[in-house]
């Protein structure tokens, strides 16, 4: 069972993504850190429909918090009623609770892959590159690139990196403080603050245990979506940064940073 | 909503925890060849032990030694991969007198003294220390090894002190050869070279479309050479002018579907090319747009041999066949023994270099981690388990001798002869 698992896993999934990957590099002058860039470019592309209604989700669900709170406060000594109460504001406003959730799932499989292809193609242990033989397409190009120039920067797309681990931690935070949503309860906002720190700081620490691509793509793809983000929703939470913070910025008092774009509020 | 948040985050943590290093596959075990030096087989285990086992009479394999070969390593994510670690070793040791020479994924170079059941180890370049994939080879006192730092390395066999080392473009995972004087090696930058062994002055060096991981193989004044652009190569091996590649330009349909990872052997006119899309091409030397196709059930990434006359091959899955492209009007293939089957094995997995001697190919395999001794004539076999044994950091187990008692004798009636496709 697990073999058939396996395979399906590695003609739908692995092999397509291996080898766009290795095409991108090869077209893209032997460097797999472009790729890896392109690559990302490319499931927001596709993805970006999912996004937009997770960013929709979200916004419906912040949008709630005040009737969700007054719910709260009435039934607070009935838990079943108040269940019963928010499950039925959902219901009327539209709204799915989960919506938002399979988006951020969906990410997953993309990174055992894309985990699965750097250690593949960089040749990171001969078994792993042994490995690969059978997982090309009869591409010339393919066949040519490999192996790939590990070289990006100044990393070695190979190995962790631990600016790069800094990056990521930094980029997911910044992502997270953007859709941060006002929280219905004290509670709710300790939970909320929570997650906005221990994300960050979980995936920048696993960013020293995997090889720097992969860390690579997450800072590339959690750039992106604080650019979607923006023009979807302004700068969020980001634009609630303490003085200090907003000292450093350039452009200072007058910066659009501080103030969220009008449109904001015609896209609700 | 808070439950489904702290789902999400289970998941996440799950899933992470598979990408980081603790994940298996991650870490690199190895796959070390076979060597037989004075009636004595040489291998390093999957968990890191030099074993060195005895040939018996009556071809009875004996244990006379284990050695295991550790060293600190640094922990992982969560404490993960801490504590003491067991050394990968990739290629086949190399004897030279008492002393046995093999090569660490940690970039060490091994050497144990048989004399004095002593292990010491160097760092092969304390400036540029990277992994060694390839195996050394000894000759006139000289150990060479080439590294994945892209350097290929002559050292003073009795000191390991360096005499000179050569620098390439990319990490070199071949094992290099030597034929008169001259050492020949591919390269991850696409070139073969060919360096003077005595001053470490490159002679030639010629581009190929890929990577070559094999140990090129030098016979009549032509080095042949196999790279994962799916090519075979022939090289005139004092100008390294290309004399002919496989397939020809004209013959790009005939192009294997996987790479070329395992050394070529020559037998009788032919050149036994192994390949990963599980077939071996025959290339007749004399006429290389001749080639007899030998159809085989899985990937080959080890090397055949030529036991008592015949071509052997043993694939990734452990099936053994004696190949004949001159046999019949289109060459012949018998498969000897099913080593999986016969050894009664839920897998069986075939990477390392083989070894024949006195009509027996010795074959490692990875799982499980067993040594097999095969006679080519008739497919039967004897198996012996490597065992592991604990031991300190960088420090030789006193030798042990035992007899064993696990060794079977399965005799194969089954064998087949199917006739290749030949291709013109």
């Amino acid at each position: 069972m697990s073999d058939i698992i396996g395979q399906v896993w590695n003609l739908i999934i692995l092999q397509p993504m291996t080898n766009v990957m290795i095409a991108l590099s090869h077209f893209l002058g032997n460097n797999f850190g472009l790729s890896i860039i392109g690559l990302t470019l490319l499931i927001n592309l596709v993805t970006y429909p999912l996004t937009l209604r997770q960013m929709k989700s979200s916004k419906a669900m912040m949008d709630l918090q005040p009737k969700i709170a007054e719910l709260q406060r009435k039934y607070a000594k009935d838990p079943n009623m108040l269940r019963q109460e928010q499950m039925r504001l959902y219901r009327e406003s539209g709204v799915n609770p989960a919506g938002c959730l399979i988006p951020m799932l969906l990410p997953m499989p993309i990174w055992i892959a894309l985990y699965q292809t750097i250690r593949g193609v960089m040749a990171i242990t001969p078994e792993s590159f042994l490995g690969l033989s059978g997982q090309l397409y009869n591409w010339t190009a393919v066949f040519a690139a490999i192996p790939l120039n590990t070289q990006f920067l100044w990393l070695n797309l190979g190995t962790p990196d631990y600016l790069l681990a800094i990056f990521v931690g930094l980029s997911m935070w910044l992502q997270q403080k953007m859709i941060a949503q006002k929280a219905a309860t004290p509670q709710a906002a300790q939970q909320t603050q929570m997650m906005q720190v221990m994300m960050p700081i979980m995936f920048g620490f696993f960013s020293l245990s995997v090889p720097s691509g992969l860390a690579l793509y997450w800072v590339i793809n959690a750039v992106i979506r604080i650019v979607i983000q923006y023009f979807f929703s302004g700068w969020g939470g980001l634009s609630t940064l303490p003085k200090t913070l907003m000292l450093w910025w350039p452009l200072s008092e007058n910066s659009f940073w501080r103030k969220p774009p009008a449109r904001q509020g015609n896209r609700r | 909503m808070k439950k489904s948040i702290l789902a999400v985050l289970s998941i996440l943590l799950t899933m992470l925890a598979v990408l980081s290093s603790c994940a298996s596959g991650a870490v690199a075990a190895g796959w070390a060849g076979v060597t037989v030096h004075n009636g004595n087989i040489y291998t390093v285990s999957g968990s890191g032990q030099l074993n060195i086992i005895s040939v018996g009479a009556g071809d009875i394999l004996i244990r006379e030694g284990v050695v295991p070969i550790r060293e600190a390593s640094n922990a992982g994510f969560l404490g993960c991969g801490g504590g003491e670690a067991s050394i990968a070793v990739y290629g086949t040791p190399a004897v030279l007198g008492n002393m046995v020479y093999f090569a660490g994924y940690n970039g060490k170079i091994y050497v144990y003294d048989l004399t004095t059941q002593q292990l010491s180890s160097a760092v092969l370049d304390e400036k540029n220390n990277k992994t060694i994939v390839g195996g050394p080879i000894v000759s006139n006192g000289r150990v060479y090894i080439a590294s994945s730092n892209g350097n290929i390395y002559s050292l003073h066999a009795d000191t390991l002190a360096q005499d000179w080392k050569f620098s390439t473009k990319a990490k070199i995972w071949s094992t290099p050869v030597l034929s008169n004087g001259v050492l020949f090696f591919g390269s991850f930058d696409k070139k073969v070279y060919a360096v003077d062994a005595v001053t470490g002055q490159e002679k030639w060096s010629k581009q190929i479309g890929g990577a070559m991981m094999a140990t090129p193989l030098v016979s009549g004044g032509v080095v042949y050479a196999v790279s994962l652009d799916r090519n075979i190569y022939a090289f005139d091996e004092v100008t390294g002018e290309q004399k002919w590649r496989y397939p020809a330009n004209n013959q790009n349909d005939k192009k294997p579907k996987e790479w070329f990872w395992a050394t070529p052997v020559l037998f009788d006119g032919f050149l036994y090319a192994p390949c990963m899309d599980g077939n071996v091409y025959a290339v007749d030397i004399a006429n290389p747009s001749r080639v007899v196709v030998f159809d085989l059930d899985s990937s080959i990434s080890s090397s055949p041999v030529v036991s008592n006359g015949k071509v052997v091959v043993v694939t990734e899955r452990g099936r053994v066949y004696t190949l004949n492209a001159t046999g019949g009007n289109n060459g012949t293939r018998r498969m000897e023994v099913d080593l999986r089957v016969s050894d009664s094995q839920p897998s069986l997995l075939v990477n390392s270099q083989l070894y024949a001697e006195n009509g027996i190919v010795y074959i490692h395999s990875l799982h499980p981690d067993k040594i097999y001794a095969v006679n080519a004539d008739n497919g039967a076999f004897k198996s012996f388990a490597l065992e592991s044994v604990s031991g300190n950091t960088g420090q030789a187990v006193p030798t042990v001798t035992v007899l064993v008692p696990t060794t079977i004798t399965v005799l194969v009636p089954t064998t087949i002869t199917v006739p290749a496709t030949e291709t013109k």
